[in-house]
């Protein structure tokens, strides 16, 4: 087994594979995060049958939490297995900030966070943002502080869909890029790694002034939505809200209460950017 | 006198005026839905989404609230010959098909792109107490 | 006789308005809602006191302007407060002090 640790703002991963291939891409990645000595978590790819890591190389993905029906990946998609069982950890076990499934970038010390489903368009935002003047700090998961609702920066690997990856390969040509994974279950992927000052500033969080709901592919629009609307979203974005009881009820009533909520509908990166600088601005 | 503030206060007000009248202080306005009208949503936990097992619910557009009058692109409800307003007929749509045209992902069957639009508006601002008000709140709940 | 309704522990009930909803919190059973008008401010009324609905219809018309949604609606104000008692009851919320 070859192996690697890996730090991601506040958690810390070990990560395993029988290939070497896949440990190697990992630690190219995340060449300039720090490296952790304990861990919080294990992620481990293993061969499905011992044959099975020679002929047709399937991986399957195990870890300290599993789902049951997680299917194994062909080797060439190692690193998408990685991303999904490091994933699986933070959504199963986390909680020591509520998790929202969430990008995130920071501009004056304040925080704009980012929630929608797959295709919603949050993670190629964030990446782009990232690269006009914000910084990033997320582009999966937001972590919400209990104590002061600070949230808090979760910079792992970007991870690419589609025609994200050509969007982003124009918006940083310079950026390094992981390999490109054809036809997964999730499309095509492509990791880029983070600005450096995402990664330098990793433990730094900021307070959340603006929430917001992205749909990429509609004619652009800006709807605000009702705290009562946005706590109901925001709870099935969570993977940890029922979990935490009554201590992530309070970060996300809170949370809910005191930032502002906007649903906006966008054709392209330029216009979505020029839509959420003027509701910055109206802060 | 306080009818303007009344009706600020909730979008939805009809124009029944004796309430006001018979009120000159202003006071909150309790608005009530009907018997059958289920006014909890309870939380469930996101992981345990299994999406398609229950999207059974339907949504009327528009309800009986809005019988004689059109549907405006932001979803109110406005007089028949309001121009650019669209006219409904009650149908009932699926959950599915709400959920589908609310993300903006497809229109809602047999509509126009202006005209779903106007009606995903219209189920935006269901409130409690009209047809159709739950199945919008617990479609939040699934992916 | 009209049964009388009990918030089971109003203690251990976290309430908070947002909108034209709220957000009610059962730290009995960790358990998040988020009610509809008028099931908060049945609440409210209800504190913790036993009450019949006709009680509580007393109290909220004191306290607020009573409008029905749907105007074609025969169902009373009183049948409509009942509906929502019985859902906190269905819920572990509330009990029903059935009267004999």
């Amino acid at each position: 087994m070859h192996e690697t640790n890996i730090q991601v703002g506040p958690a810390s991963f070990r990560i395993g594979s029988v290939w070497k291939e896949v440990i190697d891409q990992i630690e190219m990645l995340y060449a300039s995060y720090p490296k952790p000595k304990l861990t919080d978590y294990t992620v481990t790819l293993d061969a499905v049958r011992p044959w099975r890591r020679f002929i047709r190389p399937s991986a399957a993905i195990n870890g300290d939490f599993m789902l049951p029906d997680a299917a194994p990946l062909p080797l060439d998609h190692g690193l998408l297995g990685v991303e999904m069982g490091v994933n699986l950890q933070m959504a199963l076990g986390w909680r020591r900030q509520l998790i929202l499934h969430a990008s995130s970038v920071e501009k004056d010390g304040k925080s704009l966070i980012m929630s929608g489903e797959s295709g919603s368009g949050k993670s190629t935002l964030s990446a782009i943002l990232g690269h006009r003047g914000w910084r990033f700090m997320g582009d999966e998961f937001a972590l919400i502080n209990h104590d002061n609702g600070f949230a808090m920066p979760y910079p792992r690997m970007i991870s690419l869909k589609n025609e994200a990856i050509k969007t982003m390969k124009k918006e940083a040509p310079h950026a390094q890029f992981g390999p490109l994974m054809k036809d997964t279950p999730k499309g095509d992927i492509q990791h880029i790694v983070p600005p450096a000052d995402a990664i330098r500033k990793m433990e730094q969080g900021a307070k959340p002034a603006l929430l917001l709901f992205p749909n990429f592919g509609y004619d652009a629009e800006i709807r605000e939505i009702f705290p009562s609307e946005v706590f109901m979203r925001l709870t099935q974005a969570s993977t940890n809200f029922v979990g935490l009881g009554e201590t992530g009820f309070n970060t996300l009533k809170r949370l809910v209460l005191d930032v502002p909520a906007f649903e906006i509908a966008y054709q392209n990166g330029d216009e979505a950017e020029n839509m959420i600088n003027q509701l910055w601005e109206q802060l | 006198m306080t009818d303007k503030i009344d009706n600020l206060d909730n979008e939805n007000k009809s124009d029944n005026q004796d309430d006001v009248s018979a009120n000159p202080n202003r006071r909150r306005l309790l608005v009530m839905g009907a018997v059958a009208t289920s006014a909890v949503v309870t939380v469930r936990p996101a992981i345990a989404q299994t999406s398609g097992s229950v999207l059974n619910c339907e949504i009327p557009v528009a309800g009986s609230h809005g019988y004689g009058k059109n549907i405006a692109p932001d979803g109110t409800l406005v007089a028949p010959d309001t121009e650019g307003s669209f006219q409904h007929n009650g149908r009932r749509y699926k959950a599915r098909d709400i959920q589908r045209a609310l993300r903006g992902r497809r229109t809602l069957p047999g509509t126009n792109y202006d005209q779903s639009r106007a009606y995903v508006n219209y189920i935006r601002r269901l409130r409690s107490g009209q047809s159709g008000f739950t199945c919008f709140a617990s479609l939040q709940y699934r992916r | 006789m009209a049964d009388s309704y009990k918030i089971r522990d109003v203690g251990n009930l976290i309430l908070q308005h947002l909108d034209y909803m709220s957000l009610l919190y059962d730290r009995q059973s960790g358990i998040t809602h988020i009610i509809a008008e008028p099931a908060p401010q049945i609440i409210e009324a209800l504190g913790q006191d036993v009450m019949k609905a006709a009680q509580i219809e007393h109290i909220l018309k004191k306290q607020y302007d009573v409008q029905m949604f749907e105007d074609e609606s025969s169902d009373s104000f009183e049948d409509i407060i009942i509906a929502r008692l019985d859902e906190f009851v269905d819920l572990g919320l509330a009990e029903k002090i059935i009267s004999i």
